[in-house]
């Protein structure tokens, strides 16, 4: 396989609309869907593949997901190990920058990010999504998220009950 | 929530007679809506009475049907203004149709006059408007009528994209972001429909409200969900009821009970029991139920009958791609699951509803996108790949959960049953970290982790108000959790520890650092704490720590023992303490000036699984090139060795040159004295181990501070002796950060030798600069990673190679 090589050649993807973006192989083997994709290749090369066509992903969000990608070619992708080690203090100010975005593009992100499995990117965006939960209220994260409240009364109060401890007294 | 609907008001009143822009797609309930519309009258009142002008407004309001065609009340149509018509639901709820808002031409949504005045431009007046509550017989385009609102989101996605992209363009509505006033209510899944787009015989059929049931089933059987391909439609004999809340299968059904329905309508996609609809096997592909079969023959004659005065012309129908029900597998059973119009549900109707808005576009994240916002509609339709979805939107929650603190956590748990869920899976729980976060209640505190099966609790960095009352809580409470495998504590007295051997014989790992106190007293040890795997102990008392009653016999397991600031070390010697601990795979001792180093070397060398040693503060009498001499004969599987704040000896470089098994490498060598030669046999000691994957070398600030100083002098010294050649040195050794080395420089080109030789000719001490020394070194020794730090001394104990 000649992923290695230096040289970075051109990469077509589709999305699902039919919006075709061009990349290089290096940002687009940050998806671990599609390095699995081009190392089953075989000998045909990567020159020679064509377009690669992403069911799950529409234009929009693609448009974001390579913005991610070909900024973050060049650095070393942290393991699953790694990115679950730090809860989270230090963030790159470009990403934080990056996702600052409404919720509906984050969501998409999200999704686009687990199907092409690209854990880095999918580590800040559900991040993203927890530093809204935190300092919230369950009222303000079910209104935040449009979530309906489900709970009886009595069952809140059980459930109320059991995690008392952790509220400020 | 009374509570919070309180605020609510209170923000309306607060905020004068200005309406968030969300307030329509609130959803409210039909008390609210008297409430928001009672409101919008008073605010009229309030107009009316304090402005003059507004008198002719109420004589409007009264002379509703004389003049609402008038064509002074098209003029604000030409600056691009809209008029938008709601039509209650259920006009019997309460007297008024629905409510009116116009639509500035920069897409702001008004509802009262008032907002509506200090929006006026041009010739506009406030005559110009009436929010009388029927259609002023503009054009479709500029005046819009809907119904209120339709519980349905299931086919919201369903409508045609490009007629909603028609609609936002001739609205020019702004797209309200998802989030919602504070004081809101939580919406009814619900969604408005254009009239435009849906015929009124879809109205009664998508009025159903949306809650999922779901009925569980301990049935394996092989269900076949792939969609029907053929395109022939035929009529199916089935005999379904026409209620429509019965028109759908479920396991309950009577003919077919237990069993899921496996035939599937063309139409409408439900399911159905071969035995209820009275079809046979070979019916599959070809199947339509009673409803639609009815629906289909009668859609002509019912589409006039409903708001027929309100249907603008329309060929759009809807496409039935959803489907209605699914049948989804959650822990290991089989569901099906339908929109049902109980709102007590057995299931989380969040399942779905949540993951709708995590993994589908924008349309589905809140209703507050109604019939004319689908600007974002997602081309990839959430119910259509269902079962992925769902598990996506269920580990896009598990993930983001990982993120959040216990308490947040706890909080999270409560907002929802599927959350609920979620929050309380075992994987969220199987290590609590307490970092920056105080626990009010240990009780509680205790409880929740013994019920979500914690095995690692790390108390590192907690914060304490009372920390004597803390401890003495948490000594009291922490034998109920006998499924603790581990625990990290940092700032706790002694007897915390000696307590834990006590009342939690399962632990494998304690990591206590930072104690304090300046003895421990170890009596609590006994064959019942057998099974400890992993003993970190430190204090930061000035003088370490002293163990009391050391028996180390029933550590048979020990596979990790750190001990680095003990001040009687040489206690874990006595009984063959350390050499019967064969298991230790990684050993860290600190002090170690104070040991015999034979002593020493003779534990050392039973320990034979060893495979990472880290001895600190190995000065003075501590002869380290015994215990390298140990290494290289009796420990192969050493492949980690940190020396810190050790003393560099003479024939250190033969010593380790006979530990070829080493592969990792930390070196911190005290720089007291003779620190020139101490580098040279770092640097030509190193070169000899081949088998090096990475060698970390320390070098202290203290030690670059005082080359630094060195070069000064030197350079004041020299000043006087002039030479052309001089000046090039002395700027390129004046560079900062500059060990001395003794020459000649181990691994040194022979040509740039000849260059410093011409520049320190009477000395026999060459100063070279890390980045040199680096770069000798990665040269010589080819793959190894070679990296120099600089670390102020103080720091030097915190330096270490990750496992």
């Amino acid at each position: 396989m000649d992923i290695d090589r230096p040289s970075d050649p051109q990469v077509s993807v589709v999305s699902s609309d039919g919006t075709m973006f061009h990349t290089t192989l290096k940002s687009i083997l940050l998806s671990g869907t599609i390095k699995d994709m081009i190392e089953h290749i075989g000998e045909g090369g990567v020159e020679n593949m064509g377009a690669i066509p992403l069911q799950n992903v529409d234009s929009k969000t693609l448009e974001i997901v390579i913005k991610w990608i070909e900024h973050h070619k060049d650095n070393i992708q942290p393991t699953s190990e790694e990115i679950k080690d730090k809860t989270a203090d230090f963030i790159d100010p470009w990403d934080e920058n990056f996702l600052e975005m409404d919720l509906d593009k984050l969501y998409n992100l999200i999704t686009a990010a687990n199907y092409l499995n690209i854990p880095q990117l999918l580590w800040l965006s559900t991040r993203k999504i927890a530093m809204l939960i935190k300092n919230r209220t369950p009222q303000e994260i079910r209104s935040l998220f449009n979530i309906e409240d489900d709970w009886t009364p009595q069952e809140i109060e059980a459930v109320q009950k059991e995690n008392q401890w952790c509220e400020e007294k | 929530m009374e509570e919070l609907r309180g605020n609510g008001s209170v923000k309306r009143s607060l905020s004068n007679i200005e309406i968030s822009d969300d307030e329509e797609f609130l959803g409210f309930n039909a008390a609210e809506q008297n409430d928001s519309r009672n409101m919008i009258q008073n605010i009229k009142k309030i107009c009316t009475d304090s402005s003059s002008d507004e008198t002719t407004s109420k004589r409007h309001l009264a002379n509703r049907t004389t003049d609402i065609l008038d064509p002074v009340y098209k003029l604000p149509f030409k600056y691009g203004w809209k008029r938008e018509l709601v039509l209650r639901a259920e006009p019997t709820m309460s007297k008024e149709k629905g409510e009116v808002y116009y639509i500035t031409p920069s897409g702001k949504k008004l509802r009262t006059r008032h907002e509506i005045q200090v929006h006026l431009h041009d010739d506009l007046t406030i005559h110009n408007f009436t929010l009388v509550k029927e259609a002023i017989g503009a054009s479709p385009d500029d005046e819009i009528i809907r119904p209120a609102k339709y519980y349905n989101y299931a086919r919201r996605s369903n409508i045609d994209p490009v007629v909603n992209e028609s609609s936002i363009q001739t609205l020019g509505k702004r797209v309200p972001k998802p989030k919602m006033p504070k004081g809101a209510s939580p919406p009814p899944p619900m969604n408005v429909h254009n009239t435009s787009l849906s015929s009124p015989s879809q109205f009664s059929s998508l009025s159903t409200s949306s809650n999922n049931k779901i009925f569980s089933k301990d049935n394996h059987q092989d269900f076949n969900k792939s969609s029907n391909s053929s395109k022939k439609l035929s009529v199916g004999s089935g005999k379904g009821s026409k209620q429509k809340g019965d028109a759908r299968c479920t396991i309950h059904c009577l003919s077919a009970l237990g069993k899921i329905p496996q035939l599937q309508c063309k139409i409408c996609l439900c399911l159905f029991h071969h035995e209820c609809a009275k079809a046979s096997e070979n019916q599959n592909t070809t199947f339509i139920c009673e409803n639609c079969n009815i629906k289909f023959s009668n859609s002509s004659q019912n589409a006039l009958k409903k708001h027929h005065q309100l249907q603008p012309p329309t060929n759009k129908t809807h496409n039935f791609e959803s489907h209605p029900q699914t049948v989804i597998t959650y822990n290991g059973k089989k569901f099906i699951m339908y929109e049902s119009d109980e709102s007590n549900v057995n299931f989380d109707p969040k399942t779905n509803r949540e993951v709708a808005q995590k993994t589908e576009a924008g349309s589905k994240t809140s209703n507050s996108r109604n019939d004319t916002l689908h600007s974002s509609v997602s081309p990839f339709n959430f119910s259509s790949n269902f079962l992925q979805n769902v598990s996506i939107g269920f580990d896009v929650l598990l993930h983001t959960f990982q993120y959040l603190k216990v308490q947040e956590l706890q909080r999270a748990a409560r907002v929802c049953r599927m959350w609920n869920l979620v929050a309380n899976s075992s994987i969220l729980w199987r290590t609590v970290r307490m970092k920056n976060s105080s626990i009010h209640d240990w009780d509680g505190f205790v409880k929740t982790l013994k019920r979500n099966g914690t095995t690692h609790l790390d108390l590192r960095k907690v914060l304490m108000g009372n920390q004597e009352e803390a401890w003495r809580d948490f000594s009291a409470k922490i034998a109920e959790l006998d499924q603790l495998r581990g625990i990290d504590l940092c700032r706790c007295t002694p007897n915390i520890v000696e307590n834990l051997f006590n009342t939690n014989p399962n632990l494998r790992v304690i990591n206590a650092i930072s104690l304090k106190d300046e003895r421990i007293n170890l009596e609590n040890l006994s064959s019942k704490n057998s099974a400890l795997e992993e003993l970190r102990l430190r204090s930061t008392h000035a003088n370490g720590i002293v163990l009391l009653n050391v028996d180390f016999s029933p550590f048979i397991n020990m596979r990790h023992l750190s001990l680095t600031t003990v001040e009687n070390l040489a206690s874990i010697f006595e009984n063959n303490f350390l050499a019967q601990m064969t298991n230790l795979v990684s050993l860290e001792l600190g002090n170690c000036d104070q040991l015999n180093d034979q002593q020493f070397s003779d534990n050392l060398m039973q320990l034979n699984q060893l495979g990472r040693l880290r001895i600190e503060k190995g000065s003075q009498n501590f002869n380290i090139n015994l215990i390298l001499e140990t290494i290289a004969k009796h420990l192969p599987n050493l492949h980690q060795l940190e020396l810190i704040n050790c003393d560099v000896k003479n024939n250190f470089v033969e010593a380790i040159k006979e530990c070829q098994q080493l592969q990792r490498l930390l070196l911190i060598p005290t720089y007291v004295s003779q620190s020139a030669a101490t580098n040279f046999m770092i640097m030509q000691g190193v070169m000899s181990l081949t088998n090096l994957t990475s060698i970390h070398w320390v070098v202290t600030n203290e030690l670059l501070r005082v080359t630094e100083l060195y070069l000064d002098q030197s350079d004041n010294s020299q000043k006087g002796k002039k030479s052309p050649d001089k000046h090039n040195a002395v700027s390129t050794t004046k560079l900062k950060d500059c060990i001395p080395v003794l020459k000649p420089v181990p691994g040194k080109e022979d040509e740039e030798e000849d260059d410093s030789n011409n520049v320190n000719k009477q000395q026999q001490v060459e100063i070279v600069a890390l980045k040199i020394v680096e770069s000798i070194l990665s040269k010589k020794l080819g793959e190894t990673k070679v990296k120099l730090l600089k670390v102020p001394h103080a720091n030097t104990w915190r330096q270490s190679l990750e496992l």
